[in-house]
């Protein structure tokens, strides 16, 4: 994923934490990774890109962070991972990837998005010569998420 | 699902309305995340289903007046929004009877209706705001 793109979905999602959390990330550099593993215990929000820009996005949470996301929109103690939780954090998610690709329609780069799948359970894929991957890491007061970007080749 | 102050956005109408939607999804969250049995709960998810299906179609109405009232220039894109929301709402709801009520998809209704709301309000509201401010200082 080219630097433009990738820079318009870290700084929609700066914007809505922002809004929505009253939260700040720092990011790391971007790194590029030979495999991807999510690994149990963790919530991954999926979303496919479609159009110009051809891949998945991926905002992954450990369960913590999850359940303080949600807790601080509702108002109310949140114990486990459910249906109510996944849905939640798949619509931020969602509203995330929905700025970016608004941002990136303004310099000519039309893209759509499906609807987001949440994967709780254990996956790996490695790259290879159609998929490029690249991890973000992105810390703030609640925890640490961080967003996996496999883009296939065009 | 608490409402802030700051999410005022200085227009009566529909910052009686934002109250009004936080109001009832809050009590709609409260009892769906409540201990009692299902059977107790359904009451409540009926009546917010039918309220949502109302009540946002009212609401972005009296938002899109408003907007073009201003001359609000994101009026195409925000427009795009409710329109989104309400066909979710619908198609839920029709989920909802033919699936045989189950608490699992309300729950998962619940979660995204609540992350909507905030951003419909805290986000994309404000840009309404800060649009007003703007021509005003020009």
């Amino acid at each position: 994923m080219n630097n433009k793109i990738l820079g318009h979905f870290l700084q929609a999602t700066n914007d809505v934490f922002q809004m929505m959390f009253d939260i700040e990330f720092d990011f790391s550099t971007p790194m590029k990774a030979k495999s991807l593993h999510y690994e149990e215990g963790q919530i991954c929000a999926e979303i496919a890109l479609l159009g110009d820009i051809k891949g998945i996005i991926t905002f992954r949470f450990n369960a913590d962070t999850a359940l303080d996301l949600v807790e601080i929109m509702s108002g109310m103690k949140i114990n486990e991972v459910d249906e109510f939780v996944k849905s939640a954090l798949g619509e931020i998610a969602n509203i995330i990837s929905g700025n970016a690709l608004t941002a990136l329609s303004q310099e000519a780069i039309i893209g759509d998005l499906e609807p987001p799948m949440i994967i709780t359970q254990s996956k790996k894929l490695e790259k290879n010569d159609n998929v490029h991957i690249t991890v973000v890491d992105a810390t703030s007061d609640i925890g640490t998420m961080n967003f996996v970007f496999v883009e296939e080749n065009q | 699902m608490i409402w802030k102050d700051k999410y005022r956005l200085g227009v009566v109408e529909i910052d009686k309305q934002h109250m009004e939607l936080f109001r009832r999804v809050n009590d709609f969250v409260v009892t769906l995340r409540s201990k009692g049995s299902w059977q107790e709960k359904v009451d409540k998810v009926n009546d917010t289903l039918q309220f949502m299906q109302d009540y946002v179609v009212i609401h972005f109405k009296a938002e899109e007046a408003y907007q073009l009232k201003i001359g609000y220039t994101g009026y195409e894109h925000h427009k795009k929004l409710p329109d989104d929301m309400v066909k979710y709402v619908t198609d839920f709801a029709e989920a909802y009877e033919n699936e045989g009520y189950k608490e699992e998809l309300v729950q998962r209704f619940a979660g995204k209706l609540l992350a909507w709301l905030i951003n419909h309000v805290v986000a994309e509201d404000l840009k309404i705001v800060q649009h007003t401010i703007q021509k005003e200082d020009q």
